[in-house]
């Protein structure tokens, strides 16, 4: 289902949505604050992926989204508007779906390195990059794991071996509840 | 006596080259403490895509870092060489842990025998990576109770531009990498305060209280009745966890290379008890409740290790 509203999304922004479902997803937007949410975090991704971050992260990004089409909605208008209205503000034609965004532009990046030189042994170049697809299904952390997690990391920390992973898990964590981030 | 030569050739071979492997493990962890760098990358876990800053520091002070996240709930990591200090505004919540000050040792054991059995350290070979040639160095596990790694290390500065965590048959668990890294720049000291005061949020300090062990000798009260294969305990404390009343035992268990912590603590001092298995990218707990005790077990290790340990755990009489 989310997989859809993101397509949709993405149609939207490239002019491919029939008008119909146009009005009922700018209809979801309104209504979901977590789908904002989910638009506001696909543009710094997207952006990361492209080495294009603002020095500056607009954290309020998915609230002036929301004001915006509420606006729109009200006065009802035709539905080619949303599309004027979402595209300067979004920018989320290349980021409706990051997930293949990672992996295409990763790539991208990877082969049209200007500096690049032939390399003396290849490294397998299929898992040198962020593939979303081969995630494993996740199980929910619990409440209350951050208090084990900071303890043991003094520990995985220091073997290095890690990397930076080890607070890099911490600060990649929300948890806040889902339903707060799903819908207002 | 041609095959004997042929044979220790080959096994001197392998041994080289776990050793060159081992010199750029080495190499990487040092890079990562004593280079001054500000960085965005991309990480991959549980199926999302997060993107975060890091900036480091190192001088005269130590080091100090600060790790940010740029998307979801700003949750933000201060670290120096004495505290860490997490903000974590999705729970109103800041926990002040102990930074246990840069070790001299090796990542991977000198002594590579210990770790042979259950790992393989390849050297790669040459990539490209974010822009900078970069080294592969691949570390595969022997059997599916510890995960692999891959780790692409930049080869002028030895610092990590991109690492792949994975399990067993190579298949990815947890991704990050760079998308943009300035090395050796100078850090403003304004980029390294937090963008949260903590104000009104509730706070938890790890700070840990010296306090008599409860057990003669100091040694655990409690022990593991199996461990996989190479495990062995490391180190034994007592730990403040939340406040002043919560203190628990803890316990690390090593194979040379993956780290696990098992934590029991009265029930009592749990605000709400961990059963089961619970998973935080490649960090994987497993929670046993026992004789009145919270028993919890975490380590990047895969669910069946943490399993292990957690439901082997016993008084130590128990076990006797």
């Amino acid at each position: 289902m989310k997989d859809k509203i993101h397509e949709q999304l993405s149609a939207l922004l490239d002019d491919e949505l029939a008008d119909a479902e146009q009005s009922l997803l700018v209809r979801q937007l309104v209504k979901e604050s977590g789908l904002r949410e989910q638009l506001s975090h696909y543009q710094v991704v997207s952006d990361a992926l492209h080495d294009k971050l603002p020095q500056q992260i607009d954290t309020r990004f998915h609230e002036r989204v929301h004001a915006a089409v509420q606006q729109e909605a009200a006065i009802n208008a035709a539905p080619s508007r949303y599309r004027a209205l979402l595209r300067p503000l979004a920018g989320l034609a290349a980021a409706a779906s990051v997930a293949v965004v990672a992996v295409v532009s990763l790539q991208t990046m990877h082969q049209q390195d200007p500096a690049a030189t032939p390399s003396v042994a290849t490294a397998p170049t299929v898992d040198s990059y962020i593939r979303a697809e081969n995630a494993p299904t996740p199980v929910v952390p619990a409440r209350g794991l951050d208090v084990y997690l900071v303890n043991h990391n003094e520990y995985a920390v220091n073997r290095g071996m890690q990397g930076m992973l080890p607070y890099v898990r911490i600060v990649g964590q929300d948890m806040r509840p889902e339903d707060s981030r799903e819908a207002e | 006596m041609r095959l004997l030569l042929v044979v220790l050739l080959a096994v001197s071979g392998q041994a080289v080259a776990q050793g060159d492997a081992r010199k750029w493990l080495d190499d990487m962890s040092g890079a990562l403490q004593s280079l001054d760098y500000d960085g965005t990358f991309v990480y991959l876990h549980d199926g999302k895509l997060e993107a975060m800053r890091i900036i480091h520091r190192m001088d005269k002070g130590g080091q100090r870092e600060r790790l940010v996240s740029l998307t979801g709930s700003a949750r933000e990591v201060l670290r120096d060489d004495k505290m860490v200090t997490c903000i974590m505004p999705d729970n109103k919540s800041v926990m002040v842990g102990q930074s246990r000050p840069p070790q001299p040792f090796p990542v991977v054991p000198r002594d590579l025998d210990s770790v042979s059995p259950h790992y393989l350290l390849e050297d790669v070979g040459d990539d490209r990576m974010a822009g900078y040639a970069a080294r592969v160095i691949a570390i595969t596990p022997r059997d599916s109770f510890r995960y692999g790694y891959r780790f692409w290390i930049a080869r002028d500065t030895r610092m990590l531009l991109k690492s792949d965590l994975t399990d067993v048959d190579g298949k990815p668990i947890e991704q990050m990498m760079f998308t943009r890294l300035s090395i050796g720049d100078d850090i403003p000291a304004d980029d390294l305060q937090p963008s949260l005061t903590g104000d009104g949020y509730t706070w938890h300090s790890q700070v840990n209280v010296r306090r008599k062990p409860s057990h003669p000798e100091g040694k655990p009260a409690w022990q593991a009745g199996k461990l996989p294969a190479g495990f062995s305990m490391t180190h034994f404390q007592h730990k403040r966890m939340r406040d002043a009343s919560s203190d628990a035992q803890h316990m690390v268990f090593s194979d040379g290379l993956a780290t696990v912590s098992a934590y029991v603590e009265n029930v009592d001092s749990v605000q709400e008890p961990l059963v089961g298995l619970s998973s935080m990218g490649a960090m994987n707990a497993f929670g046993v409740l026992r004789d009145g005790f919270q028993v919890t077990v975490v380590g990047e290790v895969p669910p069946a290790t943490v399993e292990m340990i957690a439901t082997s755990l016993n008084p130590a009489g128990d076990n006797e």
